[in-house]
This record gives C-alpha cells, structure tokens and sequence, in this order.
C-alpha cells in the first residue's frame, strides 16, 4: 500500500495523529501501572526525521514498504522517562504529569481529526461540483 | 510531466489525482494517456482503501485514522473523477449535437 | 491499534484497582475478625501488582514496550498479629491474650484513597481515548 498520501498536509496531519495514538498508548501505559512496583514510567520520542531532510526518499524496492518517514518514526522510539518522583516500591509514575501528557495528546488529536474533517469536507464539496450528490 | 488538464487550484481535488498519476513512468502529453492514469490513480486508491478496511476488520495492526483518511481520499478521487467523466460525457453530446 | 490498545490497557487499569480496593475493604472488614474458618485471626491481604507484556506489540531491542497490568496474586501478609491482653475474651489463651489481625484501619484508608485516585486517572484515560476516536470518526462525517 502506498503510505503517503495524496497532498503533504493531509500526510502531515496523519503523522500528527499517529504520534498523539502513540502518546495517548504510553500514557495507559504508565497509568495502568501506576501501583506496580518496580514499573519505570515510560516516554516516547518522536525524532524529528523529515525536518532534518525534506529531501529523503528511500529507495523502495518493494512499493508495498513503508516510506523512510513512517518507518523510522512510526511508532517513536520509548524510553525511561526521566524520573521526577519515585516511590519506595521502585515506580516512577507520576499522575499528574500523565495526565497532563494525556490532556495535551487528546487536544493536538482532535483538532488534527478536526482540521482533517474540514479539508475532506471542502474538498468533496468540490469534487461535486457544489452539488453534493456523487 | 506536462498534462492538457488545467489545475485551478493546488489543493483541489484535480491536483489530488494528478499528483497521484504523476507517479506514473508515462510522460504522454495527450488526453487519453492522462486520463488513463487518473483513472488508474482512482482505482488504486479504491483497492488500498478496500485493504486497509479489510486489515482494520482483521484486527491487523493500521491504525484508526489512517482507515478513515484513505477512505476520504478515496471518495474524494472518485467524486472528483464522475465529475470529470460527466463533463467530458457533456462535451461528447455537445459535439455530437454540432455535427448534425 | 494505538488507541483501541490504549483502552485495552485501561481496562486491565481499571480491573486492578477494583481488585486492590476490594481486597482493602475485606482488610478493614475484617479488622476485628480474632476467628476464622482455618483457625486463628484474619490475616491482612495485599494484591501484588504485575506488568503484562502484550503479545502483538514486539519489544525493542532494549525490552521495553507499553504493558498492561494484572493482579497476579493475593497474598497473606506475614506481618505479626496485634496481641491484646484480654481476660474476658472467648478467643483468649491461657495467659489472657488475644491474637488481632494485623490490620491498621489508617493505613488502609489510605490505601483505599490511592486506589481510588488510581482508579480515577485510569477511568480519565479510558473517557480521553474514546474521545480521540469519536474525533477521528468525525473526518468521515
């Protein structure tokens, strides 16, 4: 399958809200485990690839492969977050920092999912000429 | 590539389509050769969005957004397309109506 | 995936902490029990909270992955019993003493209020999530 899509906003927007996914799973993560002892909390990273190099575009030998962006940056890369409590059990989620992580990663999501909706609106709006019908 | 099909506007659906086509190795410059490949460009776009809905009923590991996204683009190429093919079915009556 | 696995998680968070509360409350309802059916007083129980890999994600190189969380056991607390000298009582030994479960009500009211918040912040979670795919559910609309 083809990972990119058909204009670069609309991939960029995509690659916003599989980032946000992405936050959002690690955030259950480390709430999940907030009483398990020895459990360190865990962070994403998302490296900046394709603003370091616009230019980049793997060779593909097989189209179905993903493109160079989404498989170096599909699911970030996770990591120990660093630690700002721990407890005598050995965990370091703090509560209040996930859900401050959560709010923001529900907030980028939606209007990512909103700004989306209007774009696809707008345009099948005038692939129909103004008609609406197909 | 150069194409006999004008773009209005850089992020209309037009624009979707070719871009998609561009991709193609073909350089024609004529009608035929780029409809062709708009048309291939909406078809493919309709198999990945099958796919991709298949994979998501499946369980398999895409992703929500990704689904719903291909299935708007998909739409889009395909609405964007009938209403290429009405106006050249329109142009091909007026045409027919001139010659007699 | 991401989303539908964040609420997985969740729920297994949700689970847990249910799980961790009702052993609290037997704790505190039992605070008193000097009898119980295997002999002797009630011993105070704690869950023991455990990291669930989940299959379909593979580890990186490094082991780590997002995890659920299960309560893999219920276990006795080996602590000591709180012995009382009291005569009267029908549970007494020969000297007068009266062996208590080694429950401390503070501490678990305590623990009940950090099971409770656990189990909020999961609770949010799961609300958040689902809102993210009502979201992304509206690019169709």
């Amino acid at each position: 399958m083809n990972d990119q899509s058909l204009d670069m906003t609309v991939d960029a927007l995509r690659t916003a809200l599989g980032r946000e996914s992405r936050r959002a799973d690690v955030v259950a993560s480390n709430l999940a485990n907030v009483d398990t002892p020895e459990y360190r909390a865990l962070a994403v990273r998302f490296d900046d690839f394709l603003s370091s190099n616009p230019n980049f575009e793997p060779h593909r030998t097989n189209p179905m492969h993903l493109s160079g962006f989404a498989a170096a940056n599909g699911k970030g890369t996770l990591f120990e977050a660093p630690i700002t409590r721990m407890r005598d059990d050995g965990n370091t989620v703090d509560v209040d920092l996930e859900m401050t992580k959560l709010a923001m990663a529900q907030g980028r999501y939606r209007t990512s999912a909103e700004i989306l909706r209007k774009r696809f609106a707008l345009l099948v709006y005038s692939a129909t000429d103004g008609r609406g019908g197909a | 590539m150069d194409t006999t099909l004008k773009i209005d506007s850089a992020a209309g659906p037009d624009s979707l389509l070719l871009d998609r086509a561009k991709g193609s190795r073909e350089t024609g410059s004529d009608f035929a050769a780029n409809l062709k490949q708009a048309i291939d460009a909406v078809d493919e776009l309709q198999h990945e969005s099958e796919s991709i809905q298949v994979a998501y009923a499946r369980n398999e590991d895409v992703e929500l957004h990704d689904v719903l996204i291909k299935i708007e683009e998909a739409e889009v190429a395909f609405k964007t397309m009938m209403q290429i093919r009405n106006k050249l079915v329109d142009a091909y009556r007026e045409v027919m109506r001139m010659g007699s | 995936m991401s989303l539908e696995r964040a609420l997985g998680i969740g729920a297994t968070g949700l689970t847990a902490q249910r799980t961790r509360m009702e052993v609290v409350s037997s704790n505190l309802a039992n605070s008193h029990t000097t009898r119980t059916p295997d002999g002797g007083p009630y011993r105070r129980k704690q869950p023991i909270f455990e990291a669930q890999a989940i299959d379909l994600f593979p580890s990186d190189a490094l082991g780590r992955s997002v995890r659920a969380v299960r309560v893999v056991q219920v276990v006795d607390d080996p602590s000591d019993f709180m012995v009382r000298h009291e005569p009267g009582h029908p549970d007494a030994d020969e000297r007068g003493f009266v062996e208590y479960p080694n429950v401390d009500p503070i501490r678990e009211m305590v623990d009940m209020l950090s099971a409770t918040r656990s189990y909020e912040a999961n609770v949010t979670l799961v609300r958040s999530v689902r809102e993210m795919m009502q979201s992304a559910l509206q690019i169709l609309a």
